[in-house]
């Protein structure tokens, strides 16, 4: 099998080897196409019966910064689009094409053999949210962050990311994880439970491949019958510790204005009390009600698109070639004083 | 349209809701059958003509749990044709199962019930039965959950109460409830809890601090700090209430209502069902109403629904004799008697649950009585009975000797 943006190396082991690669971009993102490929990955994978395990790793220096934001503004141009004519079908548009990386996360998550994601750089977003779907997790140690930036410009992590966060962490750093936005160093991310392994770079995916090797199992702990969540029932004297105070943080922290954290929280809030399958949908649900939200969509703008923009110079002179300055003056009006220190 | 009378209302003295009160012995549904048993025995009504057994709890969990109105009935020997329901409106349920009762019979669909209400915080628990109010975002987030003692602090901030307002008020609550029992007030409405062998377990009320003054007051710390700057429950307070900069913590559990066990009944009946068993009404029920109100302030429901209320019945403030004001904190009755410019003599005549406690399900159908008691003594004829509610509500119902 060739692919465009993937490498697919079956190891004699049984242990295949996915590296993420996509051509012409410094970073790996989650584009349509992308998607396309892991879907086809995960169908082959699944059926080909010499493949016991798979190991995601990418060829470039960092893993993958998450969703392609042009992604996103396509299907909020095709819902704009639509709901004049057909509100409802916008809407269920939406939300059926705002949850697709939701699905395929829970494909890999459900599909009987262990991944495993080989994390040796930067990873973020929806590519974390691969992480956490993922059967075991192993990053290298280094100077790099992973986690889940979406609420800074106005989302939520929606593919599966603010349920698999609360049940892998302890209840309050996990909200306090996904409500801040918060990107953490590896070491970080272990402390939080979100991560199995820090290991060095060199051993990265050799530490990986191990871990299949070693039985690990293809069921997260969530869907076998008696799972119990770090926190416990919401709806229990330890849940009673958690909620009042977080929807009290929340307000303080965003003084509710901001749809993609109240998102967030609602969807861990209501999620934690579903099995896996109907909480993705719940959180899709909310998600899909974010991406729809005009602030969501101005912060997207502003924050993102815009910025990348203003980080590419898009307003600057195209007459006036690029020049690097080596002297900087500066002169001061000539009423102009250093304040006294008082 | 019908007219609803009280011909009767009992209570059980208050325990300390604690494991060392005396009343945490008895079961929830022991103490809710207490004041039916002294019903029954008081008016000699044969208990089938009573349509309802209508009772408030809050926390209607465990023994308190499935329907206590109708378990209620077999524990106090009733017959079993007596029905028996739960409502629980916050800390007004005892007196909404009072207006509830009054409903029926003033459409006519009743003609004689019995409505009160029952709460065992020792034995089940303030919050027991958990809900989403706190919990959940959809619920907390648009009603500005805070934790009742910080609302009640956001209160005296906003409105201008100093600790020394709400400790005077504290001090003079505890002064009128020694009183009343050392006058012997109290003699007819309390029923002592008995055992199975009519032993006595408690015939007093046995939160009270007689002797409480400025000085013990001053010795205590705010309560809800805590809350309000860790919690972040200030921050959720000024968020609501902007023009309040920092919410000032007044409230303790010296000024803020006490909690205890107890159990109260109110016979309500039409005028024909009354004459027919015998009895003398003692009141009118003239009107009554609730409503929600400012929920990040919470507590302050007894100005909106009485406002409401005199609306209704055409009255105004002045056409009142006196006033039960739950004091949930006492904040909440400063606030009230600010707002209506009421004089403090007329209020909470007798001391109210920053003395005496606020069995939560039973108060209101306690204080009904306790004022209705007050009106006869002082041979006065209307009163208004209020409680705050969490969640922001209120609840109030306007009584007239007859």
């Amino acid at each position: 099998m060739t692919y465009t943006h993937f490498t697919f190396e079956a190891g004699a082991d049984g242990i295949a080897l996915l590296v993420w690669d996509s051509p012409g971009r410094s970073m790996n993102v989650f584009t349509a196409e992308v998607m396309d490929e892991i879907e086809a990955v995960l169908a082959a994978i699944s059926a080909d019966d010499a493949v016991t395990g798979v190991v995601v790793t990418s060829a470039k220096r960092d893993f993958s910064g998450g969703a392609d934001l042009k992604m996103v503004e396509a299907l909020l141009a095709d819902y704009a689009h639509l709901k004049d004519a057909d509100p409802e079908a916008a809407m269920q548009r939406l939300f059926v094409e705002g949850a697709r990386m939701s699905r395929l996360w829970r494909s890999i998550e459900t599909c009987g053999k262990p991944w495993v994601a080989a994390i040796n750089g930067t990873c973020l977003g929806g590519a974390f949210e691969l992480a956490l779907a993922c059967h075991g997790r192993i990053a290298a140690e280094g100077d790099f962050r992973v986690g889940l930036p979406e609420v800074k410009i106005g989302l939520f992590p929606g593919a599966g990311g603010t349920q698999r966060v609360m049940r892998m962490a302890e209840p309050q750093a996990g909200l306090t994880f996904l409500l801040q936005g918060q990107t953490v160093a590896p070491k970080k991310a272990l402390a939080l439970r979100l991560l199995d392994k820090v290991v060095p770079a060199a051993s990265l995916v050799a530490e990986a491949r191990a871990m299949i090797a070693a039985g690990l199992s293809a069921k997260k702990p969530w869907d076998s019958d008696g799972f119990r969540a770090p926190g416990g029932a919401v709806y229990s004297p330890a849940g009673f510790q958690v909620w009042p105070a977080a929807n009290a943080l929340y307000r303080r922290e965003t003084h509710d204005n901001y749809p993609g954290a109240r998102g967030a929280l609602a969807a861990a809030f209501e999620g934690l009390q579903l099995p896996m399958d109907l909480a993705l949908k719940v959180e899709a649900r909310h998600f899909a009600g974010v991406l729809a939200s005009p602030e969501a969509q101005a912060m997207i703008r502003s924050l993102f698109v815009s910025m990348q923009d203003l980080g590419k110079g898009a307003r600057r002179p195209v007459a006036e070639p690029p020049a690097t300055p080596r002297k900087v003056a500066f002169s001061a009006p000539a009423s102009w004083a250093p304040a006294s220190p008082m | 349209m019908a007219e609803a009378f009280i011909y009767d209302h009992v209570r059980t003295p208050r325990g300390r809701g604690r494991k060392d009160g005396a009343l945490h012995e008895v079961s929830s549904v022991k103490l809710a059958a207490a004041p039916l048993a002294a019903l029954e025995r008081r008016s000699g009504l044969d208990t089938r003509l009573i349509d309802d057994v209508i009772l408030g709890c809050v926390d209607p969990v465990g023994e308190a749990g499935g329907d206590i109105g109708r378990a209620a009935v077999f524990a106090a020997g009733w017959a079993i044709e007596v029905p028996g329901m739960q409502i629980n409106r916050f800390c007004a349920s005892g007196l909404d199962a009072v207006n509830l009762a009054a409903a029926g019979i003033m459409s006519g669909q009743s003609d004689l019930v019995v409505a009160g209400g029952v709460e065992s915080m020792s034995r089940v628990g303030l919050g027991a039965s958990g809900g989403a109010w706190p919990m959940d975002p959809a619920v907390a987030l648009p009603s500005y959950f805070m934790p009742q003692g910080v609302s009640a602090d956001l209160i005296a901030t906003k409105y201008g109460f100093s600790r020394d307002d709400v400790d005077a008020y504290a001090v003079e609550s505890q002064r009128r409830a020694a009183a009343s029992w050392a006058e012997g007030r109290f003699a007819r409405a309390v029923e002592p809890v008995r055992d199975g062998n009519g032993l006595m377990i408690l015939d007093r009320d046995e939160h009270m601090r007689p002797g409480t003054d400025m000085q013990s007051l001053a010795a205590l710390k705010p309560a809800f700090a805590i809350f309000g700057e860790m919690g972040g429950f200030d921050a959720v307070a000024i968020a609501a209430h902007p023009e309040v900069e920092r919410v000032e913590h007044v409230h303790h559990a010296g000024n803020s209502s006490g909690i205890v066990d107890g159990a109260a009944a109110v016979l309500v009946g039409s005028k024909e069902a009354g004459a027919a068993a015998g009895l003398r009404p003692r009141a009118r029920i003239r009107a009554f109403a609730s409503i929600g109100s400012d929920p990040a302030l919470m507590l302050t429901g007894p100005v909106d629904v009485t406002e409401k209320l005199l609306r209704r019945a055409g009255l105004t403030i002045g056409d009142i004799d006196l006033f039960e004001v739950n004091e949930a904190f006492a904040a909440v009755v400063l606030r009230f008697m600010q707002h209506f410019e009421v004089d403090p003599g007329r209020v909470n005549v007798a001391g109210g649950a920053i003395a005496l406690g606020h069995p939560l399900g039973a108060t209101g159908a306690m204080i009904l009585g306790t004022v209705l008691d007050e009106l006869e003594a002082r041979d006065l004829g209307v009163a208004l009975v209020t409680l705050c509610i969490g969640a922001g509500m209120g609840t109030a119902t306007l009584i007239e000797r007859v």
